[in-house]
């Protein structure tokens, strides 16, 4: 599925730019995949993180030509719906998992698909709630 | 001979009419093509690797691509960081837009159009800081 391609593409990057946060939904109006990211002050000067964005861009492009996947930084362009997938570094999913495996029982209930990566990414809320 | 400089500025005054007449889809085709005729403009002039019209054609001949994606990857690689990264977003989607516009039944609403607008001046803005 493109969908899952283009996320293993984000997340492989988002391994190097930790900071950077990914989200990908699904843009109606335009019939392909929308992807927005925030990119951290720190790297807004960083020659070598445009490239390697761009890089990711026409990779991800790459993956269905027919279809292209659309980009924005922030929401400059586009805006994601609320059912967004906010895409995490593999590391912090582990971080996370460990997190809820150790407070809550329940967590052993969650697995990491798309729906709960997204629950999980608000982790520090969910344990203050509780 | 009117320039393409002058050319991009009247296509998008001849958006700006058509968008203050409520030909909200058709004034599309017009903001697109600005940015269009501004970016070959851009290419013929630019201080760097300045390629005159004729020379264009023959690249984009040779590459054997089309000629907006041509121009575009040329045009990126006038640029620098961010603005290289918004110029290539904001033109996909423009380009997205245009040919919703052109070849399907969409009809644009003011809002739509009017974010073309703002897209294609965008693009203007940073095509005219390559000197």
């Amino acid at each position: 599925m493109t969908k899952d391609k283009i996320i293993n593409k984000i997340r492989s990057f988002i391994s190097k730019y930790q900071n950077v946060r990914f989200s990908i939904d699904f843009l109606e109006e335009y019939g392909c995949y929308g992807v927005a990211y925030i990119v951290p002050e720190e790297l807004e000067n960083v020659d070598a993180f445009w490239d390697e964005l761009m890089e990711l861009k026409n990779g991800i492009r790459e993956l269905s030509p027919e279809s292209q996947t659309l980009f924005t930084e922030n929401d400059m362009l586009f805006s994601l719906s609320d059912k967004a997938y906010n895409i995490l570094p593999e590391t912090k999913l582990m971080e996370t998992t460990k997190c809820f495996t150790s407070i809550n029982e329940e967590a052993h209930q969650f697995s990491l698909d798309a729906e709960h990566i997204i629950f999980a990414d608000n982790c520090d809320f969910y344990l203050l709630a509780a | 001979m009117p320039d393409l400089d002058f050319k991009s500025t009247i296509s998008l005054k001849a958006g700006t009419l058509l968008f203050n007449s409520e030909y909200y889809t058709q004034a599309v085709h017009c903001f697109y093509y600005s940015v269009i005729q501004l970016m070959k403009y851009k290419l013929a002039h630019c201080s760097l690797g300045k390629l005159d019209y004729a020379q264009q054609d023959l690249r984009i001949e040779v590459n054997k691509t089309s000629t907006h994606d041509w121009l575009l990857k040329e045009i990126l690689a006038k640029l620098s960081r961010q603005s290289k990264d918004t110029f290539d977003n904001t033109f996909r989607i423009l380009k997205s837009d245009r040919i919703k516009a052109d070849y399907y039944t969409d009809a644009f609403s003011k809002e739509m159009s009017d974010k073309c607008f703002t897209n294609a001046d965008r693009l203007i803005s940073i095509l005219k800081t390559i000197s």
